[in-house]
């Protein structure tokens, strides 16, 4: 009776374990996101940085949207995982979700986090249920991190902008308003009578150049990271030529036009990748953790920067630096 | 084969030791492992080296960027390989069980949440050894009182589930919205870029980004308590004197990358 007993508690409690151990499972299962993305360089870095900072609460499996995986195959690799969330780096990445809603509709409710992809707002539009991150460096973030290493308190900055980035320059503006800096901004095609065209947006800039120095009191130029304004033409003309001869200084959106090679700025920025992957981690955690709706999130900007400073060319320009604010300057060009 | 495979028995052997339960070696074994000792000469290193060649000291300021600096500092002051640097909290949490008499290094704020440490130097700075916290904003239109649905930045000073309980401790404040950041330069950007409603920072940070902007910043509530600069402590407070005196020849700039400007004993 006592050995019957004995079984029938063993059994018992081994049927308590079991279900325990199925329910401690069942809520300490990881949340499953399938990061779509090329499996390269930088985009690598963000990913294990996200993984490290998301921790083991999540599981993301990868696939290698430069292997042109079929819409079938993400759809598959989606539903075998039962993937809470889709994590999508690089545009290639975003049209294939839009494969992804038109092949089943039922995609459509799966949160989708844009992560390194140029103006992913734009490209995302239309992309249900989205959130993420732009990935330019914000005209704000430039122009205010230059200022903090600069002696000269300029407060007058000038841009050359085409018409698709017309609401960013609004938005910047209204950012440094704050900051007691006014945009001067001039438009390389807007007028509809022109094509758009890399000489055409060549005129335009040498003909504004005067006026917004000489009325408009301009101190510094900001290079938007936009080939229509930043090509092999405009760079030996325009940046490299008139620019340089009015000691203007540059500060650009792409870190390699600080570089020795081309030394066309004399600050510039590119996003710190290690510090994105952070701010992609809170946003996903603000999703799964604090059931924050994915439209209340929306779009942020990039928030950390990786900054260069040339120099030699603030030498040449004359342009005095705060010593002791250089630490924050990841790479010195001396 | 028999080489490696006497080599994998003194291996097994030693991962039985570390967990205590080697069982009994066979002398036949034994023999063999005697002529192929040479075999297990880089296990058995790798064994001592574990044993005793761990760290002194581990260093974890958050926010600077400034590990490779700090690396350097230490290694010139305390030698090669005896103080790891490093650049996230999380990572400082992992080390711990694994290196348990190692002195750390780290925000005051890091040893209010880590218990067993006891302090054995404390970071001054302006003659100060502690300092407060401001959530501060530049939006009129938030108060305390709103706070807890908003979205607030601060540095990650310490692991997030901590974070909350200092949030809670010193401002008493349920947020779970708390936006991290490695870098205390992404505090301003944060505020400025309007990606929080709200930063949580030093009264130092607070000085040093006044000197950073022209927004006009609010302070909206203080922290109840005055939290430590960088500390140095051990378990139990019991640490290597030698360790003691160099450290309190660390020189200046080294000093100051830690935030602080002298050691004293508290």
């Amino acid at each position: 009776m006592g050995e019957t007993l004995n079984m029938d508690q063993h059994k018992t409690i081994r049927g308590i374990a079991a279900v325990c151990c199925m329910a401690c499972c069942v809520s300490a299962s990881p949340v499953h996101l399938v990061a779509l993305m090329p499996v390269e360089g930088r985009f690598q870095t963000v990913l294990e940085e996200l993984r490290d900072q998301a921790g083991p609460d999540y599981h993301i499996d990868v696939i290698d949207i430069n292997k042109n995986p079929t819409v079938k195959t993400i759809a598959n690799q989606c539903t075998s995982v039962d993937a809470a969330g889709l994590i999508l780096m690089d545009t290639k990445a975003v049209k294939a979700a839009f494969e992804l809603e038109k092949f089943d509709s039922s995609f459509k409710a799966l949160p989708k986090f844009v992560f390194m992809t140029l103006r992913s707002e734009l490209v995302a539009g239309g992309l249900s249920n989205t959130a993420g991150i732009t990935f330019e460096v914000p005209f704000y973030t430039l122009v205010t991190n230059f200022r903090i290493i600069s002696q000269k308190d300029f407060s007058r900055i000038g841009i050359f902008y085409r018409n698709s980035f017309a609401r960013s320059i609004e938005e910047s503006r209204r950012l440094l308003e704050r900051e007691q800096i006014a945009i001067l901004a001039v438009c390389v095609d807007c007028d509809q009578n022109q094509k758009t065209s890399i000489e055409n947006a060549l005129n335009i800039m040498n003909a504004s150049l005067d006026r917004m120095v000489a009325k408009d009191k301009v101190e510094v130029f900001i290079v938007p990271a936009d080939n229509l304004l930043v090509n092999a033409k405009s760079v030996a003309e325009f940046w490299m030529g008139k620019i340089k001869k009015k000691k203007i200084p540059v500060i650009a959106a792409i870190d390699f036009l600080a570089s020795e090679q081309f030394g066309v700025a004399v600050f510039a920025a590119d996003p710190d990748m290690t510090q994105l992957a952070v701010q992609a981690a809170n946003l996903i955690n603000e999703h799964f953790e604090n059931k924050k709706p994915m439209e209340k999130i929306g779009f942020e900007p990039t928030i950390s920067i990786k900054s260069t400073l040339n120099m030699h060319i603030a030498d040449e320009l004359g342009w005095k630096l705060k010593n002791e604010k250089l630490g924050r300057i990841t790479t010195i060009i001396k | 084969m028999q080489g490696r495979k006497h080599g994998n028995i003194i291996f097994e052997h030693v991962l039985f030791t570390l967990r205590g339960n080697a069982p009994l070696l066979n002398p036949n074994n034994l023999r063999l492992t005697v002529i192929n000792w040479w075999r297990a000469l880089p296990i058995v290193a790798l064994f001592f080296s574990m044993a005793y060649c761990q760290p002194k000291l581990l260093v974890c300021i958050p926010g600077k960027q400034n590990t490779q600096f700090l690396q350097k500092g230490f290694d010139k002051l305390l030698g090669p390989g005896k103080a790891i640097v490093i650049g996230k909290i999380k990572d400082l949490e992992d080390l711990l069980p694994t290196n348990p008499d190692a002195a750390i290094i780290s925000s005051g704020a890091f040893f209010n949440y880590v218990s067993g440490y006891t302090a054995v130097l404390v970071g001054k700075r302006n003659k100060q050894a502690y300092e407060k916290f401001f959530i501060v904003t530049t939006s009129k239109g938030i108060s305390k009182e709103t706070l807890s649905e908003k979205n607030i930045g601060i540095l990650g000073f310490l692991i997030k589930d901590r974070l909350i309980r200092f949030v809670y401790d010193q401002f008493n404040l349920t947020i779970t919205s708390l936006e991290k950041v490695n870098k205390e330069d992404d505090l301003l950007t944060m505020l400025g870029m309007e990606a929080a409603d709200a930063i949580i920072i030093s009264e130092s940070q607070y000085n040093d980004i006044l000197s950073n902007t022209k927004l006009s910043l609010t302070i909206i509530a203080k922290s109840k308590n005055d939290i430590g600069f960088a500390m140095c402590a051990a378990k139990e407070g019991k640490m290597d004197a030698g360790l003691v005196k160099a450290l309190l020849k660390a020189p200046v700039p080294l000093l100051k990358e830690l935030g602080i400007d002298s050691w004293e004993k508290p």
